[in-house]
């Protein structure tokens, strides 16, 4: 096949042209960016930590990323968590393009889990699929949580049950923010707000897109009994992992090995312009730690200190002033997933689960030890709760005597989660497999 | 160069390595070892004798300095002696429709990288590199099947015994895998050996559960070359033919694997797509009363659709075999009549992220000799090269390299 050496005087043209090429791409290529396409920055939102601060919203606001059309990467929401009256507020006004999340409407609901229902719980699949629609979501978008300025503690806590609820419904943590100082941050820094509604289109988004729920932000009835049985039966696990109920030094009863806090906000001490009207600011990283270590919590009758490195379960009346120590721990401290968790049944359902009410229902006495956080863990003396759990108040029961929801006997403690993993998988979104409860169960608040 | 003297006596121990090897054995570069051209002992069996095993050795040791990567600061040279390559071979047929082809590769400690000195000694490990059950139905049809090569670039593809620069291009690999693949390829050659096609079905990133991977998918592509001059009809390319075929080939391949990474692993979510193309070409014609020119070169993209740029993206994703595009260009000359082969190569490649650094551009000049004692069977070669990153993600460096293969 071969055809033998070329011959010389003929080849030297085509040699020739050959090294000239070779020379000239040799010196185009040693230039610059020759032959090659760049790539742009990493998408700047994502990259930002989880508490941000007035000037990073303000770029991005002057980027143009505020609302920008769906599928840009690099798109913003800012979603003013606070009610309708304050949103429209001529006094208080709100961040340009910011979207509303009327906390009292969208951000909590009863559902049944265990044995009959609670209030003030995650917010289901269908109500937060059409909630991610209605805000402009999409799975491009970065969530900045504000709200109004000069804004109550009250108020406040709906931020960061927002921000729990985002993230429990399968939002990376790169993907939700928090304005620290909320409008108080935005005005301080010499941004106008203003009382103009701005419309913006619903998102295609589907919850399904992002593939599951983290059931390990969120404690269930049923999760709590087993953690709190298991710290009866070894005591020696809280080497690995704290409860806080942030309700206060002394409330009682409380759950059995939980350290009792000094309110919501006993680690977020500082606010807006170091003025008290204003809007309280979440720390940084660093004071934190330190505060976790100075500021103590109970231990029954003994203070002791928060560990900023152990897995961390918090509680309060019925899941809303403990949402700020879940912010810090999963967006100050920026515990891996998982290591910090909520229980959104909090005292407003625990309370419902005595020997009394249970048995006052139809259960037997040993289904009532099974669920009754005021029964004795199974193999030990030690009881699931420390202190008294309220009385049965006839009509009150959430457990409507001679009917459970749920049978006493049954095994399934999880519900909600099994209904919003279920919902995120269903193929669109659609399925709804959640009910609501009703009547409401009584429930004290945070 | 922050240590003259070692470099100085590192230069003079490449030297050592190279020379001796040189004029006492030479007799032309196409001259055959002793043991014959076709390397090791074969071994014939069956009826008609339709049966045959042959087992072949083949090494690359080498010997390389770099101007820093160790010391307190690593801005110390770093020296190393290493098997690049260290490979037992197991070639077997039966007839002419089926064969097998077994690899064996234990190379030494493969420390010095392209762009860096691992932080530990990363160790030798034995693999089985190459295991492909080869069915030539036709000239027009065949089919691999096993572990080996995949279809991209042709750099990939073209045997290392045989390169024309010290080694192939340090940059242009593919993501997730190495240079080999577990799968299926058909492939064949039509209109006279001009035209070559090549499709194959890949493991592509290897299957793992979706907690590190967003779904189970194989990875395909497509190859095909137009030759013209003399056909390269093979599955494996050269680098140089040494001036027994005049080769004109142009190619091109796509590659595609659907969800192959996270942007985000943490949530695992984003799911993103590989594609990857390139376009290649090569040229060598033997000149009268000249010698032969040798001049080849490649455009490759690598797209994981801006994995990178999630929150948790996969390592994968990043750095010199993550995202990415470059070319390079390479040109050799056989001096005529002569066993010696000068050889000069440049790559300019743009990484999505490499060391943490956003479109970072990295150049990188090389030129060397090879001797050929006995062809390609007892081969030294020397390499000097200097690679440059545009945003400093890591400070340039230079390295030397000398090698000996041998292919028995």
């Amino acid at each position: 096949m071969s055809r033998g050496p070329l011959n010389t005087r003929r080849a030297q043209a085509p040699i020739l042209a050959a090294a000239l090429i070779a020379i000239a791409l040799g010196s185009w290529g040693c230039s610059g960016e020759a032959g090659t396409t760049g790539y742009d920055n990493p998408v700047t939102t994502t990259s930002a930590p989880p508490i941000i601060g007035a000037q990073t919203l303000i770029a991005w606001a002057d980027e143009g990323k505020v609302n920008a059309p769906f599928g840009v990467a690099d798109r913003v929401v800012i979603v003013s968590v606070t009610n309708r009256a304050n949103f429209t507020s001529p006094a208080k006004k709100h961040i340009p393009d910011s979207v509303l999340l009327d906390f009292s409407a969208d951000l909590s609901m009863t559902r049944e889990e265990g044995l009959g229902p609670s209030g003030s719980m995650m917010l289901a699949g269908p109500q937060m699929d059409a909630l991610v629609k209605r805000l402009g979501i999409d799975e491009s978008t970065t969530i900045v949580l504000t709200v109004p300025k000069a804004t109550s503690d009250g108020d406040l806590y709906q931020l960061s049950v927002a921000y729990w609820t985002f993230r429990y419904w399968g939002f990376a943590r790169s993907r939700v923010k928090i304005l620290n100082g909320g409008d108080d941050a935005w005005e301080v820094a010499g941004q106008a707000l203003t009382d103009a509604v701005v419309s913006v289109p619903p998102s295609t988004f589907n919850l399904t897109a992002n593939k599951a729920v983290k059931p390990a932000l969120r404690y269930s009835v049923g999760e709590m009994l087993a953690l709190v049985d298991s710290l009866n039966q070894n005591p020696s696990l809280r080497a690995g992992i704290q409860l806080l109920d942030v309700r206060g030094l002394t409330v009682s009863p409380y759950l059995a090995n939980t350290f009792r806090g000094n309110g919501g906000y006993q680690f977020v001490l500082d606010r807006v312009n170091g003025e008290s009207g204003r809007t309280r600011l979440y720390p940084t990283k660093e004071a934190l730690i330190a505060r976790l270590s100075s500021l103590p919590v109970m231990d029954g009758v003994t203070p002791a200190f928060m560990s900023p490195g152990k897995k961390t379960v918090v509680m309060c009346g019925s899941s809303t002033s403990a949402s700020p120590t879940f912010v810090l721990f999963d967006a100050v401290l920026e515990v891996p997933e998982g290591d910090i968790a909520m229980y959104d049944g909090s005292s407003s359902q625990w309370n419902n689960y005595s020997l009394a009410k249970i048995r006052a229902a139809g259960a037997t006495e040993s289904q009532a030890n099974a669920w009754a956080f005021d029964a004795l863990t199974p193999g030990t003396s030690a009881f699931r709760s420390v202190g008294t759990l309220p009385s049965p108040v006839p009509g009150e029961n959430p457990f409507m005597p001679g009917y459970f929801v749920y049978q006493p006997g049954q095994t399934e403690v999880n519900q909600i989660e099994a209904s919003d993993s279920l919902f995120i998988s269903a193929t669109g979104g659609g399925t709804t497999p959640v009910t609501t409860g009703s009547p409401k169960p009584p429930g004290s608040g945070c | 160069m922050n240590n003259p003297r070692t470099f100085a006596l590192a230069l003079t121990l490449g030297a050592g390595l190279v020379l001796p090897a040189g004029p006492s054995f030479a007799q032309s570069k196409t001259s055959a070892p002793p043991w014959g051209q076709d390397g090791g002992p074969k071994i014939v069996f069956g009826e008609e004798d339709k049966g045959v095993l042959q087992v072949d050795y083949k090494a690359q040791f080498r010997m390389t300095l770099r101007d820093l990567g160790s010391g307190l600061d690593n801005g110390d040279a770093t020296t190393s002696f290493a098997f690049r390559r260290n490979r037992i071979a197991l070639r077997g047929a039966w007839g002419d429709k089926f064969s097998v082809y077994i690899q064996s590769e234990f190379a030494g400690d493969s420390n010095v990288g392209a762009i860096g000195v691992t932080t530990s000694n990363g160790g030798a490990d034995f693999q089985i590199l190459d295991a492909v059950l080869r069915f030539d139905l036709h000239d027009s049809f065949k089919i691999n099947v096993g572990k080996f090569k995949y279809n991209l670039s042709r750099e990939n593809l073209e045997a290392c015994e045989d390169p024309l620069t010290l080694d192939r291009s340090l940059f242009i690999r593919a993501p997730y895998v190495g240079t080999r693949d577990s799968g299926i390829a058909v492939w064949g050659n039509l209109f006279a050996d001009r035209f070559q096609y090549r499709a194959d079905a890949m493991d592509g990133r290897p299957t793992a559960s979706g907690e590190s991977t967003p779904a189970s998918n194989f990875r395909y592509s497509f190859r095909g070359h137009l030759t013209l001059l003399d056909p390269e009809s093979g599955y494996g390319y050269k680098g140089t033919y040494l001036g027994e075929k005049k080769v004109f080939t142009i190619g091109g391949a796509y590659q595609i694997e659907p969800k192959a990474t996270y942007t985000d692993t943490i949530s695992r979510i984003r799911a993103k797509d590989y594609k990857a193309w390139t376009v290649d070409g090569f040229f060598e014609y033997p000149v009268n009363n000249m010698g032969t020119v040798t001049l080849s070169g490649a455009y490759e993209k690598v797209d994981l659709d801006g994995a990178y740029q999630g929150a948790n993206p996969d390592s994968g994703s990043l750095g010199l075999n993550g995202e990415k595009n470059g070319w390079y260009g390479k040109a050799g000359y056989l001096v005529k009549d002569s066993s010696l082969q000068l050889f000069g190569r440049y790559e300019k490649w743009r990484f999505a992220s490499l060391n943490q650094t956003i479109d970072e551009i990295v150049d990188w000049y090389g030129g060397g000799l090879n001797y050929y004692v006995w062809g390609q069977s007892l081969k030294v070669s020397a390499e000097f090269s200097h690679t440059k990153f545009d945003k400093g993600s890591v400070k340039d460096f230079n390295t030397f390299v000398t090698q000996l293969q041998i292919v028995f």
